[in-house]
C-alpha cells in the first residue's frame, strides 16, 4: 500500500519534472528541473527497496553531476540565453517519432513480461502447513552464500520474525518460507548487503570502474587545458 | 630435305625482319647488310636448289603445317616453274635493291626500321608465291599490302607520305574485297582452296554450281578485281603514282618489280580457271586500256618518278594483256624483264635524286649526262629495253605479247598495244633527253653538289643493266620454243591457251621495232633542245597533266559523300548523340541520385538521431508484431 | 506495484529524454536529456532486479552511475572546448560536418 502511494506520487513528479526539463527555455531552469527528476527517482528507488542506490543517486547525480552542470552553465554564462520558441517541421516530426517510440516501449513493458518470475517470492498458493520445499531451501542457501550470512544468523534473526515458535529454517512451512525469502530479498537493498556483494562477487568491475574514473580524470584535464600561446611561439 | 630448304628460304627474311625490328636501335649501320644477307640466302636457295629441281617439269610440294585438315587448308608449298620464276625475280632483284638501299638510306636515321619493313615485305611476297592454296596467297597478299603502306609512309612526318600510304592501303582494300568474294565463291563451289585439288575438280567439271553455269565466270572476275587493286589497273590504279612518296628503292622493289606483279601472278596461277571460264578477254581489255591510259598521262608528267610510275601501270597492263589472251608464258616473261629494267630505272632515278639533293622535277634538270655517267648509261639501257629496242629484253617480251594478241584474234588489242608502245618509247626518251641531254637548267647551288653515286649504289645498277640487255635474247629466242617457254610449259594451264595457230613472228618483230624507234626519234626531235613547258599550253595537255582529273572525280564521288555520311550519321547522330548520350545520361542519373542522397548529410546531429530512433522503432516493430 | 508499471514509467522517461535530444538546440540541454535517458534505464534495472530477487540490478545501477559521472565530466569538458573555439553551443551553428 505504501509502495503504491509512493509510486504514484514520485512517478507523476518524475514525469512532470522530466517534461519541464525539455520544455524550459532557460538552461538553469532545465537543470533545476532535472535535479527534481533525480530526487523523484530516488524516491522511486526507495519504494523499490533499493536504499543504497537511492542514496547514491542523490549524492552522485543530484549532488555532483548536476552541480557540475550548473557550474558549466554559469561558466559559459548561458543563463542569459532566453531562446525563443520555434516550432518547425523538424521538431514536430521529432515529437511524433518520440511518441511512436514511447508507444512501442510501453507495449513492450506491458506485454513482454508475462509474470512468470523465477523468484518464489510471489509463488503459487500452497497448502498451509506444507513443509518447506527443496527449491526454497536452495534459494535460502543461495542467498546465504551470496551475502555471506550464517544459518545461525538467519535462524536467530529472521526465523522468529516469520514464525514465533520455530527456530530453524528447516522447520518452517512453505508459506512461512516464502515470507522468509521475501524478507531476505527485501534486505538486499541495504548498504551492508550491497557492500558484501560488491566486494566479493563484483570486485573486478569495481576495480575496473576506478580505472574508468582515472581515465576520465586525465581526459578532462587534457581537454580543458588552455594552450599557452605566449610561451609556445 | 626440300621442305627444310624451302622453309629456310621463306623464313630467312622473317628472321631478318625480327633482328632489325627488335635490335635495330643498336644495329644501325649493320642493319642493311643483315637484311641483304637474309635475302641473299633466299636467293641462293632459289637459284641453286629450287631452279634445278624444277627444271624439266619437276614440282616440289611440301606441307609445312596442317591447319584445318578437313578442308585442306594447310601451310604448304607448291613450287613449280611459275613459282620459281617469281622466286628468282623476288630474291634476285630484291637482293640488289637491298644493297642499293644501304647506300641510298645511309643518311637516314631510321634505316633499321626501313630494312625491317623491307625484309618483312620479302617474307610476305614469298608466302604469296610459295603457297599451295588461295588462303596462303591471300595472307601474303595482305602482308605485302601492309608493308607497302608502311614503306610508302616511311617518312611519317610528311603528311603527303602518310596520305599516300593510306590511299594505297584503302584502294588495295577495295581490290582485296573482290579477292575475298572470289575466294568465298571458289570455296563454296569446290570445298577447298588448294590449287591442285581445285584445278583437278575444275577440269573434270565436278563442282558445286553456286551461281549456276556462270560460277567460274563470277569467281574469276572477282579474283581479277583483286588483281586490279593490287596491280594498279583501271579503275584502281590511283594509288600507284602517289606511292612515289616513299623512298625510291621501295618504289623499285614494291611498285615495279614485285608487289604489283602479284596480280599477274594470281591470274597466271589461276590459268585453268580463267581458261575454263573464258574470262581472259575481260582481263586483256582492261589491261590494254590501262596501258594506253597510263601512257598518255606519262606524256605530261614532269616528275621523274611519276613518269616511271605511270610507265609501271602501263607495262602492267601489257602483262595482263599477255595472260588475258592466254599467252601466260609471255605475260610472265614480260613480268621478269620488266622487273629488271623498271627496277633499274627506278634505282637510277634514285641516283639522280641523290645527286640532285632530292630534286625530282625534270624541268630543273638537264645536261646531267656528263656529270653522272654511270647513271646515264644504265638508265639509257633500261629505257631502250622498255621502248622495245630490238634485241634488248623488253623487245622480246613485249613483242611476244602483241604477237599472241593478234594470233588470239584480238586485233584491236594488238593495235592499241602498238600505239601504246609508240607512246612508251616517246615519253621515256622525252625523260632521257630532258634530264640528261641539253643545257643544264640546274640550280647553281645544287650543281656544286652533283656527284656520281657511291659504289654500293652503282654496282646494283650495273648488275641490273646486264639482264636488261641480254636476258631477253637468252631465254626468249625462239618464240614458242624458247628456253622460257620450255621452262614454263610444265605449269598447269599454260599450254592450253586458246591460241590456235602461231603465225610467223618476224613481221611482228619488224613492226614493233619500227614503232619503238619511231617513238625515240619523235622524242629526240621535240625535246632535244627544248625543256618541257611549265604550264600546259592547250586543253588536251592540261587534261593529261592533271591526270584526267580522276583523283578529283574519285574524291567528289566517293570520298566526300562517305565522309559526309560518316560525319553526320555515324559521328554526330550515333556516336555523339546515342552512345555519348547514353553514357552521359548514366552519369547524369547517378549525379542526380547522389545529389539527392547528399541531402541526408545535414550536419545536424539531431537529424541523425532521429533516423536512429526511427530505425529502432522499425526493428522493435518487426520483432514485436511480425515475429 | 507490479513490474509493468515501473517499466512503463521507465519507458516514458526514456522517451521524454529522446524527444528532448531531438528538439533542443542547446548542447548542454541535450546532454542533460541523455542523463535522463540513463536514469530511466537505471529505474528499469532496479525494478527488474527486485522482481527477480537478484541484487545484480542494483549493482549494475551503481556502475552505470559511476560511468555516467565520468561521461558527464568529459562531455562537459568537450562542450567547454567547443565553446572556447566557436563562442556558441547552439548545435545549429556547429555544423561543419554538413555534407
Amino acid at each position: 500500500m505504501a509502495e503504491q502511494i509512493l509510486f504514484i506520487i514520485f512517478g507523476i513528479l518524475a514525469v512532470g519534472s522530466a517534461i519541464c526539463v525539455i520544455a524550459f527555455r532557460n538552461p538553469i531552469h532545465s537543470a533545476l528541473a532535472l535535479v527534481l527528476t533525480f530526487f523523484s527517482l530516488a524516491g522511486l528507488f526507495i519504494s523499490l527497496g533499493a536504499y543504497f542506490v537511492a542514496a547514491v543517486q542523490v549524492i552522485v547525480y543530484a549532488g555532483a553531476i548536476m552541480v557540475l552542470f550548473l557550474f558549466v552553465i554559469m561558466l559559459l554564462n548561458l543563463g542569459r540565453l532566453q531562446t525563443t520558441r520555434q516550432i518547425n517541421k523538424a521538431k514536430v516530426f521529432a515529437v511524433i517519432v518520440g511518441i511512436l517510440l514511447a508507444a512501442e516501449a510501453i507495449y513492450i513493458g506491458i506485454k513482454a513480461y508475462d509474470g512468470t518470475a523465477v523468484s518464489p517470492a510471489q509463488g503459487e498458493s500452497q497448502a498451509v502447513g506444507a513443509a518447506i520445499t527443496s527449491e526454497q531451501l536452495n534459494r535460502i542457501s543461495e542467498i546465504e552464500s551470496t551475502y555471506h550470512l550464517d544459518r545461525t544468523e538467519i535462524n536467530s534473526t529472521y526465523v522468529p520474525e516469520v514464525s514465533e515458535q520455530k527456530s530453524t529454517v528447516e522447520t518452517l512451512t512453505a508459506s512461512e518460507a516464502n515470507l522468509l525469502i521475501a524478507k531476505l530479498q527485501g534486505e538486499m537493498g541495504k548498504p551492508d548487503r550491497i557492500g558484501t556483494i560488491l566486494f566479493t562477487k563484483f570486485l573486478l568491475p569495481f576495480e575496473v570502474t576506478s580505472l574508468v574514473l582515472l581515465a576520465a580524470l586525465i581526459g578532462v584535464i587534457v581537454l580543458v587545458k588552455r594552450e599557452d600561446t605566449d610561451t609556445a611561439a | 630435305m626440300s621442305k627444310d630448304l624451302i622453309t629456310i628460304l621463306l623464313i630467312s627474311p622473317l628472321i631478318g625482319f625480327l633482328i632489325n625490328g627488335l635490335f635495330g636501335k643498336w644495329l644501325k649501320n649493320v642493319s642493311g647488310w643483315i637484311a641483304s644477307l637474309a635475302v641473299l640466302i633466299s636467293f641462293i636457295i632459289s637459284a641453286f636448289f629450287v631452279f634445278p629441281a624444277v627444271r624439266g617439269g619437276g614440282e616440289l610440294k611440301e606441307t609445312l603445317y596442317e591447319w584445318i585438315p578437313i578442308r585442306s587448308l594447310d601451310i604448304g608449298f607448291h613450287v613449280d616453274a611459275l613459282t620459281t620464276v617469281m622466286l628468282l625475280v623476288i630474291t634476285g632483284v630484291g637482293f640488289l635493291i637491298h644493297i642499293y638501299s644501304i647506300g641510298y638510306m645511309s643518311h637516314d636515321s631510321g634505316k633499321a626500321r626501313y630494312f625491317a619493313y623491307l625484309n618483312l615485305f620479302v617474307f610476305a611476297m614469298l608466302i604469296l608465291v610459295l603457297g599451295n592454296n588461295y588462303l596462303m596467297m591471300f595472307i601474303g597478299w595482305e602482308g605485302v599490302g601492309l608493308c607497302s603502306y608502311l614503306l610508302i609512309g616511311y617518312w611519317f612526318d610528311r603528311k603527303s607520305a602518310t596520305d599516300a600510304g593510306k590511299k594505297a592501303f584503302i584502294v588495295n582494300r577495295i581490290g582485296d574485297f573482290g579477292f575475298l568474294l572470289g575466294m568465298f565463291t571458289l570455296f563454296a563451289a569446290f570445298g577447298t582452296l588448294n590449287f591442285d585439288q581445285m584445278f583437278g575438280l575444275a577440269e573434270t567439271n565436278t563442282y558445286e554450281q553456286v551461281f549456276g553455269a556462270s560460277t567460274l565466270i563470277v569467281a574469276t572476275l572477282l579474283l581479277f578485281v583483286g588483281a586490279v587493286g593490287k596491280s594498279a589497273q583501271i579503275p584502281l590504279y590511283v594509288w600507284l603514282p602517289d606511292a612515289m612518296e616513299g623512298p625510291t628503292p621501295v618504289s623499285a622493289l614494291i611498285h615495279a618489280a614485285t608487289m604489283v606483279t602479284a596480280g599477274v601472278y594470281m591470274v597466271a596461277r589461276s590459268s585453268i580457271l580463267f581458261n575454263l571460264a573464258h574470262t581472259g578477254v575481260v582481263v586483256a581489255w582492261i589491261g590494254v586500256l590501262t596501258a594506253l591510259f597510263a601512257a598518255t598521262m606519262a606524256l605530261a608528267a614532269n616528275d621523274i618518278k611519276r613518269v616511271l610510275a605511270y610507265s609501271t601501270v602501263s607495262q602492267l597492263g601489257y602483262m595482263f594483256v599477255g595472260v588475258g589472251v592466254g599467252a601466260y608464258t609471255s605475260g610472265i616473261f614480260h613480268l621478269m624483264t620488266h622487273a629488271f629494267f623498271k627496277g633499274l630505272m627506278f634505282l637510277t632515278a634514285g641516283s639522280v635524286m641523290h645527286a640532285m639533293a632530292d630534286e625530282l622535277d625534270m624541268r630543273k634538270m638537264g645536261g646531267l649526262k656528263s656529270k653522272l655517267p654511270i647513271t646515264y648509261w644504265t638508265f639509257l639501257i633500261g629505257a631502250l629495253a622498255i621502248a622495245g629496242f630490238p634485241l634488248l629484253s623488253g623487245f622480246w617480251s613485249k613483242d611476244e605479247i602483241l604477237h599472241n594478241a593478234w594470233d588470239g584474234g584480238h586485233q584491236i588489242i594488238f593495235g592499241i598495244g602498238l600505239l601504246t608502245a609508240f607512246l612508251t618509247a616517246f615519253y621515256m626518251f622525252r625523260l632521257i633527253f630532258v634530264v640528261f641531254h641539253g643545257e643544264s637548267r640546274v640550280d647553281s647551288e645544287v650543281e656544286s653538289h652533283l656527284h656520281e653515286s657511291p659504289p654500293v649504289m652503282w654496282i646494283p645498277l650495273v648488275l641490273l643493266a646486264i639482264p636488261s640487255l641480254i636476258i631477253g635474247a637468252i631465254v626468249g629466242w625462239g618464240g614458242e620454243h624458247s628456253a622460257m617457254h620450255h621452262f614454263l610449259e610444265s605449269v598447269k594451264g599454260f599450254k592450253h591457251h586458246g591460241i590456235a595457230d602461231h603465225s610467223n613472228p618476224i613481221p611482228f618483230m619488224i613492226i614493233s621495232s619500227i614503232v619503238g624507234i619511231a617513238g625515240i626519234l619523235a622524242a629526240w626531235f621535240i625535246y632535244r633542245s627544248k625543256a618541257p613547258v611549265d604550264e600546259p599550253t592547250n586543253p588536251l595537255h592540261k587534261l593529261l597533266a592533271n591526270k584526267y582529273y580522276i583523283d578529283e572525280i574519285y574524291n567528289a564521288v566517293f570520298v566526300q559523300p562517305i565522309r559526309g555520311v560518316s560525319h553526320y550519321l555515324f559521328w554526330k547522330i550515333m556516336d555523339v548523340g546515342i552512345i555519348d548520350g547514353l553514357v552521359n545520361l548514366t552519369a547524369f542519373i547517378i549525379r542526380g541520385i547522389g545529389g539527392s542522397i547528399r541531402r541526408l548529410q545535414t550536419g545536424v546531429v539531431q537529424a541523425y538521431v532521429v533516423s536512429m530512433v526511427i530505425g529502432i522503432i522499425i526493428f522493435l516493430g518487426y520483432y514485436l508484431f511480425i515475429r | 506495484m507490479a513490474l509493468q508499471y515501473y517499466l512503463i514509467l521507465s519507458a516514458l522517461l526514456f522517451t521524454i529524454g529522446v524527444i528532448g535530444v531531438l528538439i533542443r538546440r542547446n548542447a548542454i540541454i541535450i546532454f542533460m536529456c541523455i542523463e535522463l535517458m540513463l536514469n530511466a534505464a537505471n529505474l528499469a534495472f532496479v525494478a527488474i532486479g527486485r522482481e527477480l530477487g537478484d541484487a545484480s540490478g542494483q549493482i549494475f545501477v551503481f556502475f552505470v552511475m559511476t560511468v555516467a559521472a565520468a561521461e558527464v565530466a568529459i562531455g562537459l569538458a568537450i562542450i567547454v572546448s567547443v565553446f572556447r573555439h566557436r563562442e556558441t553551443i547552439n548545435i545549429d551553428e556547429i555544423n561543419t560536418m554538413k555534407g
